[in-house]
């Protein structure tokens, strides 16, 4: 007869607290155990040193490499932190195991430029730098042009210019628009065909609603003139920007770190509205639109005086 | 010619004396006295019978004194022979009582009255679901079984694969408008409204209780379409239990265990575990010319694990305490970067303690309960450019972590009072919270929300009959104290994405409201077998955490919190009734007139926010409508025979908005318009059939259209659908069954473009002893 033998009481508990321990041991990897992503400035030739002292409106670039830790990395921050506060250059979503990023940028009108870039994984893992480029105290700003009351029309307006050229200053009708669509960045529209609709609204060539209400826009050549809009309209007053005589005001409100819009929706009398022209030959040229009145409609106008970088 | 007159005298009497004895009396049911008519009465070995009368009674004449076997027989009783020594006198005033055929004893229900109660006298339209017909019918969800009940909508489109199933009644769209329990523990939870109907193991469940019309009276908040109780499987003298494996259409696999028993060393003290694991594959639900490599199946896995003990204390006394735990993870369908894709999650942990005895003489029921639910669904998408190349503007990987609690405790004491009364009185306790993050992957912001609800209550009811118990009442009422607070809706480090949502974040003020939910109902048995009711009850639904502490955007556009969100009630008249026609045939038909005051509907308050993908009309739930709904519900059961049952279901609803406030509201008018999600005919067909070689169920399910939008602009069509299962015991404790699911490969698209499952196979073997 075969004899079975137990294990004593004092066997099983000691297995059991075994087995329990181990299961703690190697259960979940903890939170503080997650490797982070790696982000890393690129310091090659061509690229901006640390505490390099520039002048105004000087062209740099700055960049990074990221790497990921032990999950993908999902967002990327880029910030700019000037003597007027933190703008955010960049937040973007993304699923990624390693990718470079470089920003070719040009020196506003602060003592001090800090760009900062977070990384951000799926775990909530996170790694950044930053760099700061210095102002040349001596530097001075650059000469703008100014076009005075400006009259731009609404859509229904056939014999209104809706077309304006920022280099030269020209107007366009719907009907001349055509033979010099190199030559446009702004375009105005009242957006009542639009869900929701919008009022009288700033667009440019390479605007996704425009064709919308200008139909030939949609056959124009690519890459179609874009400008951009930055959304906040009430920050500079408009005594501060009837005595701008350089872009010291343009380039304080609209920084390399302006994140603009394609077009700006519904514009009211005393908005001055900062704009870059982002694509196109006049690319980089930035300024400021002050409305001076408007009339609302289809058929409607905005008197405005537009400032821009020479 | 006195020859001639004695025997003329003789031919007069003959009749008589062949028919000379009377057997006089009355057929009872067995617990008191009520009559049964159409009860059979026939003298065993002879075609000599009659049948009972509405009041029970019955004269049956014989031809001689003597012994005879007398055979008494009921469609609903079991049969009963008594031998009777007639004397040449006759007899006279027997009384004959029978008892309740097995499966007419199960149909008692706990779920109407908080008491042990035969649903033939009770006042209102109540089912019960019993542990046969889980077994028997093509199900693959616990909900699945109440897709034949006439007045109860199932939306379960995607199978087992789909995220959860809407169960909704009596005309009233929203899960939110259904109270559902498990063992008398609400399941609807305080965030949503909603019901998590896969956390349930089939094979744990012993019967589905299902009460239509407002149970307000006894169970407060939600109970406005109707209550339904599952109540799951007591613990067994002796060892007891049920092992099923599965194998289904898309890859599917599974497993189910129940097992119960009672220690030898402690046989005071019972147990039971059950389990459940299942996955499958999934398919994809996108319809295929709108494909993109975004599409994927929606996957499933899913499992739970619990148990309970109980400890009988002494004979009328037991306490009973258990926990179940609950994992899952379904796709939604769609994947771009991340191997996990958009999905859905729960992990719920369910413990409660409960209390059954005596106070003297007042039966006393207390229960302690908690459910903690995380709640968490990954959303993965591309946004693209309107116009063409569509080019690839961002890129949105976020996660919605919820927390939600719902616990509370309730006392329930019931005590005869004379002969007709008994009341039942009680406390009810509820203590819900949610405390739920928007976590972004793919920027910086975390948006929070929270908020607690917590009520208390008291209810009474008293039961009472008359007319020799032919004539029963009930009425009761509840009083609902409910608490909002803690309240914010809140943004940590918003980007530039969210930013435009900072200007609505901030606490709550606190807020209460009480609510009364009265009933009245009356049953009058027209004989045993018919009857006849009416009732009136009310119900209410508070407003959900979700509406009234979170914001953000949704299909139709940026939904703003509304703290000040009251609940709505809901009245409702009912008349109906419950005859048999003949052996064959039951019948149980109802009407009833239900008016919803304070409706909650989401209305525009008249601005815009203007995120950075597009503007978006803020709308906020408020309470803006009256809803009157008119319905007609009718149950026919056919029994051509011991092995077929067939049983009929037809539900008529008549949903619409009766009035709109537009006035104090910035809302398109609604009036007239039809409940979005409410088919206005729903029917039904079940043919069960067994035989020696194999049991089985067919059961034909017709939808009619309904409207998806609240504005009644879009219509989807009706649709229909046929389950079969079949099924075999052999060797007594082994089977095997075979459900079909959408047989007829009916495919349904829903509002959403989605594609609902196709035919589903699902092959089960089981051991039970």
């Amino acid at each position: 007869m075969i004899q079975y033998s137990y294990p004593s009481s004092a066997f099983t508990k000691i297995i059991i607290s075994l087995f329990v321990m181990l299961m703690f041991v190697f259960s979940c990897k903890k939170d503080n155990d997650k490797k982070p992503p790696t982000l890393n400035l690129i310091s090659e030739s061509g690229f901006i040193a640390d505490s390099t002292v520039v002048a105004i409106g000087f062209p740099y670039r700055i960049g990074i490499t990221a790497g990921k830790g032990d999950a993908a990395i999902t967002n990327l921050v880029v910030t700019l932190t000037t003597e007027n506060g933190m703008e955010t250059a960049l937040d973007s979503g993304m699923y990624s195991s390693d990718f470079s990023y470089i920003r070719n940028v040009s020196y506003g009108a602060s003592k001090f430029e800090k760009w900062s870039f977070t990384l951000r994984d799926k775990n909530g893992k996170s790694a950044s730098t930053s760099i700061t480029v210095l102002k040349d105290l001596t530097s001075a700003f650059g000469p703008i042009t100014t076009y005075s009351s400006v009259k731009l029309s609404a859509q229904d307006d056939a014999a209104g210019n809706s077309f304006f050229s920022v280099a030269s200053g020209n107007l366009y009708t719907e009907q001349n628009a055509e033979a010099n669509q190199s030559d446009i960045n702004i375009i105005t529209y009242y957006g009542d065909l639009l869900a929701p609709s919008t009022e009288f609204t700033l667009s440019s060539p390479g605007e996704s609603d425009v064709a919308t209400f200008y139909p030939m826009i949609a056959n124009w050549a690519i890459p179609k003139n874009e400008t951009r809009y930055k959304p906040d309209s009430l920050s500079i007053p408009q005594i501060v920007f009837d005595a701008a005589y350089n872009d010291s005001i343009i380039i304080t409100n609209y920084t390399s770190a302006t994140i603009g819009k394609r077009k700006f929706k519904t514009v009211r009398a005393g908005y001055v509205i900062p704009f870059q022209v982002t694509i196109g030959p006049s690319s980089g040229k930035r300024g400021l639109i002050k409305i001076k009145s408007i009339q609302e409609g289809t058929g409607g106008h905005i008197i405005a005086d537009i400032k821009v970088q020479k | 010619m006195t020859a001639l007159k004695f025997f003329l005298l003789i031919l007069l009497l003959m009749p008589v004396y062949i028919y000379a004895q009377e057997i006089k009396g009355f057929v009872y049911e067995n617990n008191g006295n009520v009559p049964i008519s159409t009860a059979n009465l026939l003298i065993s070995g002879t075609s000599l019978g009659t049948v009972s009368g509405n009041d029970g009674s019955f004269t049956l004449k014989i031809q001689k004194s003597g012994q005879v076997r007398l055979v008494v027989s009921h469609i609903s009783y079991t049969t009963t022979t008594q031998t009777l020594n007639v004397p040449v006198s006759g007899l006279k005033n027997i009384i004959i009582r029978l008892d309740l055929k097995t499966s007419e004893m199960a149909e008692t229900v706990i779920t109407a009255t908080r008491t042990s109660k035969k649903i033939n006298e009770l006042p209102s339209s109540v089912r019960l679901i019993t542990a046969e017909q889980i077994k028997e019918m093509p199900s693959t969800a616990i909900d699945d079984l109440l897709r034949t009940e006439a007045g109860i909508n199932v939306d379960r489109k995607n199978g087992i694969f789909s995220k959860n199933a809407s169960v909704n009644m009596r005309g009233l769209n929203s899960s939110a408008r259904t109270l559902v329990m498990l063992d008398g523990v609400p399941l609807n939870k305080a965030d949503g409204g909603g019901v998590n109907w896969n956390r349930v193991n089939t094979e744990s469940v012993d019967r589905v209780e299902v009460v239509k019309g407002p149970g307000s009276a006894m169970y407060g908040g939600n109970a406005m379409g109707g209550v339904i109780n599952i109540i799951t499987k007591d613990i067994q003298a002796e060892p007891a239990g049920s092992v099923k494996v599965s194998l289904g259409s898309c890859n599917t696999q599974g497993a189910q265990a129940w097992l119960s028993g009672r220690t030898k060393k402690l046989p005071k003290l019972g147990w039971s575990i059950n389990s459940f694991y299942r996955r499958g594959d999934g398919y994809i639900i996108a319809p295929e010319d709108q494909r993109d490599s975004t599409d994927v199946k929606t996957y499933l896995w899913e499992y739970n694990v619990g148990g309970k003990l109980a400890y009988n204390i002494n004979e009328n006394s037991k306490l009973e305490v258990g926990y179940t735990y609950f994992d899952d993870k379904t796709g939604d369908g769609t994947r771009v970067y991340d191997p996990e894709g958009g999905y859905y999650k729960y992990r719920t942990n369910h413990a409660y303690a409960t209390y059954h005895g005596y106070i003297g003489k007042t039966q006393i029921t207390a229960n302690a309960y908690m459910q903690l639910e995380n709640y968490m669904n990954q959303k993965e998408q591309l946004k693209t450019e309107k116009t063409p190349p569509y080019a690839i503007t961002q890129y949105v990987l976020y996660l919605t972590d919820s927390h939600r609690n719902d616990g509370g405790m309730w006392l329930s004491a019931t005590v005869k009072a004379g002969t007709n009364h008994k009341f039942t009185y009680g406390s009810d306790i509820r203590l819900s919270g949610a405390d739920a993050s928007d976590i972004y992957f793919t920027s910086t912001d975390t948006i929070n929300n929270k908020g607690k609800m917590n009520a208390i209550a008291v209810f009474v009811q008293d039961e009472f009959s008359m007319l020799n118990n032919r004539f029963k009442i009930v009425a009761g009422a509840r009083a609902d104290a409910v608490f909002f607070s803690d309240a914010s809706f809140t943004i940590a480090a918003p980007s530039v994405t969210n930013s435009y949502m900072m200007e609505y974040t901030g606490a709550y003020e606190d807020k209460s409201w009480l609510a009364v939910s009265p009933k009245l109902g009356a049953r009058y048995d027209l004989n045993h077998s018919n009857s006849v009711y009416v009732n009136y009850a009310a119900g209410f639904r508070p407003g959900t955490l979700d509406d009234m502490c979170r914001s953000g955007s949704i299909s139709k556009g940026f939904k703003l919190a509304n703290p000040e969100l009251e609940p709505e009630h809901l009245h409702n008249v009912e008349a109906g009734g419950f005859f048999v026609i003949n052996k064959y045939f039951k019948v149980e038909p109802s009407v009833y007139y239900s008016l919803g005051n304070q409706f909650q509907y989401f209305v525009g308050t008249g601005d815009t926010v203007y995120s950075t993908s597009s503007p978006k009309a803020i709308l906020k739930r408020e309470n803006v409508s009256k809803a009157a709904v008119t319905g007609i519900e009718a149950t026919l059961r056919v029994n051509p025979g011991k092995s077929l049952e067939l049983t009929f279901t037809y539900a008529y609803n008549h949903s619409v908005i009766k009035s709109f406030d537009t006035v104090q509201f910035v809302a398109k008018d609604l009036s007239g318009k039809f409940l979005m999600e409410v088919p206005k005919n729903r029917f039904t067909t079940m043919l069960n059939w067994k035989n020696k070689y194999f049991n089985s169920m067919l059961v034909y399910e017709y939808t009619g259209s309904l409207y998806t939008d609240d504005e009644n602009l879009v219509e989807m069509p009706a649709y229909y659908r046929f389950d079969a299962k079949i099924s075999h015991v052999f060797a007594r404790y082994y089977s095997l069954s075979l459900t079909i699911q959408n047989l007829t490969n009916n495919i349904y698209t829903d509002n959403k473009g989605n594609l609902g499952i196709s035919r589903f196979i699902m092959l089960e073997a089981g051991y039970r002893f």
